[in-house]
């Protein structure tokens, strides 16, 4: 019977089960997106610096000083790289420096690497838009990112001078060639970082060829984040060894936050859709007086006529719901492969790290509980209406016309 | 003597008390046995939808002891009522009163529903009963499809599915035409002879007085005259 009072005024039953519909599918959808965006976000982080793990001196995070190096041999970097977790592993130096040209000066990090290990962690070949990646040969190559070619206002074969504290405490420097010009999704850090051959930087710092001021460690998947730290322990001893989630806290929040988040947004969609339920259920129970007088008086007690409501309200709600879920796995499913290409906005989303290209995502768990969270709230909007049916009077009730 | 089936003592009915109060009933006795066919006569406002509604659990008077088949109902919890209108009592409203989503058997079964009838019982007596009320043709139309005398017709059904031992219908024939309140008022005859049942009936209608065989008069909430033919 329920059901069938449903379908008393139909249209506007179709109506409300359309605004679940589209609340239900507003509601996913915006969250595959910025989940998808957040996610892309966090895979760029790792990639493209950050890495799943980072070896340093144990003081390095509290004083970047350039003497606070750990020793790294190639016979370490061979065990990491033989273990089946570990994509690439890439010894840096990381020094505070002034680069300068006849123009400009800013400061920035340099980032001293060894192209072949670094290309396998950052994959920063595919990164260089103009020119080519460091080398050996040309050991005096910089690379620099586009906004600081620009704020420093050189270009291709242009030199600039890198000026930073020794080891011994003297400020040095030392003329650079700029071999290529890079640009990642994340524009902060290509305003923030160059990279130079860490050979370089050790022979101008006064290290040597074994000292390194981190160790980037890329695994093939963050499943294994933890069970890989005891290999990494084991190569490198005495260091302090972070994760992402230790090396960018503020990222690792994003991520743990997200969900709760999610679930705040779906349930202010649903709280709006209980309204426009309670609304429609209400007028439901007020047109029927009538009806429901006569029910409680031929015998309807108030636990049938209470559970009446209730499933009526519930398979209102629930009815457009499956169409809801299919519409919103469907359009999350084709964008999760073509992506939603945001390229007019690339400039504002690179400044926070974000792609231009947005593949949302979502997991299957998130849609049971929305699926749980639909019915909560059906439940939830059918209260009022069912408690107000209790309400009546079935002599009053019988009497209204 | 029959037995009695209702028993009503002193049963009044004021509202607004608090400010100026209207007597609707007023100190009303009245003893129906089994197998009456009683009509309760009188001009509009005189209280015979209230003293219907009193003797039906519907409305509790404001004084007085209602007795229906030895069961004080005036001591009842609401819920209690329910229960005992659902097993005691046939109601058979001026409007029908019919679930328009449901079928004229779907509406007859639906009382028996509500007292836990297995489903197969449930059809077998409903089919009977839209059978001897001569809507065996009628069984899987809706209300909206169904004349005014038929409309009535399934509510007497309805009525009589619960096993009910008294049948309280206010007003039955005030919305049909002349035919059909006369055959709905033969059905009632028919159905108070054979099976012995009880009914207590509020009317205007003369012709439905002519048939009765008690007729009470209700005038200002008093019983003015009690007549059995």
């Amino acid at each position: 019977m329920a059901w069938r009072n449903i379908w008393r005024k139909r249209t506007r039953s179709l109506l409300v089960m359309l605004s679940v519909v589209i609340g239900l599918w507003a509601g996913i959808f915006t969250m595959a997106f910025v989940k998808g965006m957040y996610t892309e976000h966090l895979k760029n982080s790792i990639n493209n610096y950050l890495s799943h793990y980072q070896v340093h001196h144990t003081d390095f995070a509290l004083d970047k000083d350039v003497t606070k190096t750990i020793s790294v041999n190639g016979s370490q970097l061979k065990t990491l790289l033989s273990d089946q977790r570990i994509k690439g592993v890439s010894p840096r130096t990381v020094c505070q420096v002034m680069v300068a040209s006849p123009i400009n000066a800013l400061g920035v990090n340099a980032i001293g690497i060894n192209t072949r290990y670094e290309n396998n962690v950052t994959g920063l070949s595919a990164r260089v838009i103009e020119g080519e990646v460091l080398s050996a040969e040309k050991a005096n190559g910089i690379l620099i990112g586009e906004k600081v070619a620009k704020k420093l206002k050189v270009k291709l074969k242009n030199k600039v001078v890198l000026s930073f504290q020794s080891a011994d405490g003297e400020i040095i420097s030392g003329a650079f060639k700029i071999n290529g010009i890079f640009k990642s999704s994340n524009s902060s850090f290509d305003e923030s970082n160059v990279y130079v051959n860490a050979a370089q930087i050790q022979k101008l710092a006064g290290l040597d060829s074994n000292s390194f001021h981190e160790v980037a460690i890329l695994l093939k998947d963050n499943k294994y984040l933890n069970e890989s730290k005891i290999t990494i322990g084991q190569v490198f001893k005495n260091t302090l060894i972070q994760n992402w989630m230790q090396l960018a806290p503020e990222l690792d929040l994003i991520i743990n936050s997200f969900d709760l988040y999610m679930y705040i947004f779906v349930g202010i969609i649903l709280l709006a859709l209980c309204f426009g339920i309670v609304n429609t259920m209400l007028m439901a129970v007020l047109e029927r007086v009538r009806e429901i007088g006569m029910l409680m008086a031929i015998g309807m007690n108030k636990r049938r006529l209470f559970s009446m409501i209730i499933l009526e309200t519930v398979l209102l709600s629930l009815a457009g719901s499956p169409v809801g879920f299919v519409f919103s796995y469907l359009t999350v499913y084709y964008f999760s492969h073509t992506g939603i290409d945001l390229s007019v906005f690339s400039e504002g989303l690179s400044s926070y790290g974000f792609s231009s290209v947005i593949y949302p995502s979502l997991d299957v768990d998130f849609y049971l509980d929305i699926y749980v969270m639909t019915f909560a709230a059906a439940l939830l909007a059918s209260l009022y209406p069912a408690f107000k049916s209790l309400r009546l009077k079935p002599v009053e009730a019988i009497r209204k016309i | 003597m029959g037995k009695t089936v209702i028993d009503a003592h002193n049963i009044s009915k004021v509202y607004n008390q608090e400010k100026v109060p209207v007597f609707a009933l007023q100190d009303v006795h009245l003893h129906i046995e089994e197998g009456e066919f009683t009509a309760i006569v009188g001009p509009s406002g005189s209280g015979k939808s209230t003293l219907l509604n009193a003797i039906g659990g519907l409305d509790a008077p404001t004084t007085g002891q209602i007795i229906l088949d030895g069961t004080d109902i005036t001591k009842l919890s609401e819920n209690q009522l329910i229960d005992f209108r659902l097993n005691n009592i046939g109601f058979v409203f001026q409007a029908f009163n019919l679930v328009p989503v449901l079928t004229a058997k779907e509406n007859v079964s639906f009382v028996m529903l509500l007292q836990n009838t297995r489903k197969d019982e449930r059809n077998k007596r409903a089919e009977s009963l839209l059978q001897e009320v001569g809507l065996k043709d009628k069984m899987d139309s809706r209300p909206g499809e169904l004349s005014g005398g038929q409309q009535q017709r399934v509510a007497v059904a309805r009525a009589l599915a619960s096993r009910p031992k008294i049948i309280l219908a206010d007003e039955p024939t005030a919305n049909l035409d002349s035919q059909s309140a006369a055959n709905l008022l033969d059905l009632m005859l028919k159905l108070n002879k054979e099976e012995n049942m009880t009914f207590v009936f509020s009317t205007h209608d003369q012709r439905v007085i002519d048939k009765a065989r008690r007729v009470i008069t209700l005038v200002d909430g008093k019983i003015v005259s009690d007549v059995t033919r």
